[in-house]
């Protein structure tokens, strides 16, 4: 081993790591005899030592107590809402570094969102329409009648009675659109004081009306 | 004694005083590592809160595949390193060193004067040529000699192989004898 090599292995043996074996024996021999590298080795040696002694700097008392402090702090400021415990949970089963703050606010989206849709869902969702078999013109003018909450029992039984003394009903009203009635007819049934008109009415007319209000009947009967 | 494991443990549950008896039991060694590194006092207690701070927020992270203060020490160092970075000049940290180490020392070493006097010298002229090295030297300098770690510590904490933590302590080594050599001559 010459000189360059032994150079390049002091301060590993100085640290006494790595050299082995042979390759040892040959440094220390080299060593035992190269005056050069003895005085390199003892320079290392006095370096290491200098920094061995060195002692450790002492922390000021009350640093431990001031970081410990702001811990806590951080610990209160850091806590996640009860509210954002279950997107806490999944965060962490995720594995994502989100801080806690972050989680609350997305706890807070997250249930303004469902409740939106909670609502939405809830209260302005109609049941999905039926298929009545009806042309779109037929489901138009269908859509255009608007029929009082009687039932039709009595509302037949009113029609009847109508009938027989030529008065309209009154009090519950069905409002039908002028294709199944004339212009006068429709505004006569949707009158409040019907009784009163009924009187001045064309009898031909009412009878007309009559014929065509049982058509109407049939049409909702079989057709809905 | 109980293991850090533990603490880190409990620290993830929420108990926040499980944190702070992992601090109690570390913080005089991160400072020690901040203090060579940095070189002086001041920036060594700030990069000291910060490490533990970091190492709270982060404790989730902690794998348990090295031991906690060997992770410690490697988000100190990475603290140190920006501290440096942040240091517009370098000169200035190494300028305070000097006021701060003779601070420091009295304050706290107020024992036998003349041997105060010694330690103070020897720590300045040390403390000086550590200064001196580049900031990775000066990582493996600081944690082989002054926080007595082993070769695969180190490599763990500074990622890297345990040849590189040997090359970089030759050069070191070699660097600081030729500047300390007049003081033990």
């Amino acid at each position: 081993m010459n000189c360059e090599m032994t150079r390049q292995n002091l301060v590993l043996h100085q640290q006494n790591t790595v050299l082995k074996g042979a390759k040892r024996r040959e440094f220390l021999e080299h060593l035992r005899h190269c005056e050069t590298c003895q005085i390199e080795y003892e320079g290392l040696w006095h370096t290491a030592a200098l920094l061995d002694s060195v002692e450790t700097p002492i922390p000021p008392p009350d640093l431990a107590e001031n970081i410990q402090q702001q811990i806590r702090e951080m610990h209160k400021q850091n806590q996640v809402a009860f509210f954002a415990n279950p997107i806490s949970w999944v965060v962490d089963k995720l594995r994502l570094n989100m801080s806690p703050q972050f989680v609350n606010y997305a706890a807070l989206l997250f249930y303004l969102l469902a409740s939106v849709f909670f609502v939405k869902f809830a209260f302005f969702t109609g049941t999905p329409e039926q298929d009545t078999g009806l042309t779109p013109m037929e489901e138009a003018r269908l859509r255009q009648i608007r029929v009082s909450s009687a039932s039709w029992g009595s509302l037949k039984n009113r029609i009847a009675k109508a009938d027989n003394s030529r008065q309209t009903p009154t009090g519950d009203h069905i409002a039908v659109p002028s294709q199944f009635f004339g212009t006068t007819a429709a505004k006569m049934w949707r009158a409040k004081s019907i009784d009163k008109t009924m009187e001045t009415v064309d009898v031909q007319l009412a009878a007309t009306s009559n014929e065509k209000l049982a058509l109407f009947w049939n049409y909702i009967k079989t057709k809905l | 004694m109980i293991p850090d494991d533990v603490y880190v443990h409990k620290t993830v549950e929420g108990d926040v005083e499980a944190f702070n008896e992992l601090v109690n039991r570390h913080h005089d060694k991160i400072y020690g590592l901040a203090y060579r590194i940095l070189g002086n006092a001041e920036d060594a207690q700030d990069a000291t809160q910060e490490t533990f701070l970091a190492a709270y927020k982060s404790i989730k992270t902690f794998q348990f595949q090295s031991k906690f203060g060997t992770w410690l020490y490697s988000i100190g160092i990475n603290i140190c390193n920006q501290t440096l970075r942040k240091a517009t000049r370098r000169d200035e940290i190494v300028a305070a060193y000097t006021e701060e180490v003779d601070v420091q020392e009295a304050t706290y070493e107020a024992e036998i004067p003349d041997r105060t006097v010694l330690k103070t010298e020897r720590n300045k002229v040390v403390q000086a040529a550590i200064n001196c090295l580049p900031p990775k030297q000066r990582e493996v300098v600081t944690l082989y000699y002054m926080q007595h770690l082993k070769y695969r510590e180190i490599a763990e904490i500074l990622d890297c192989s345990e040849g590189t933590v040997a090359s970089r302590l030759n050069k070191a080594l070699k660097t600081l004898k030729g500047k300390l050599e007049k003081y033990y001559l």
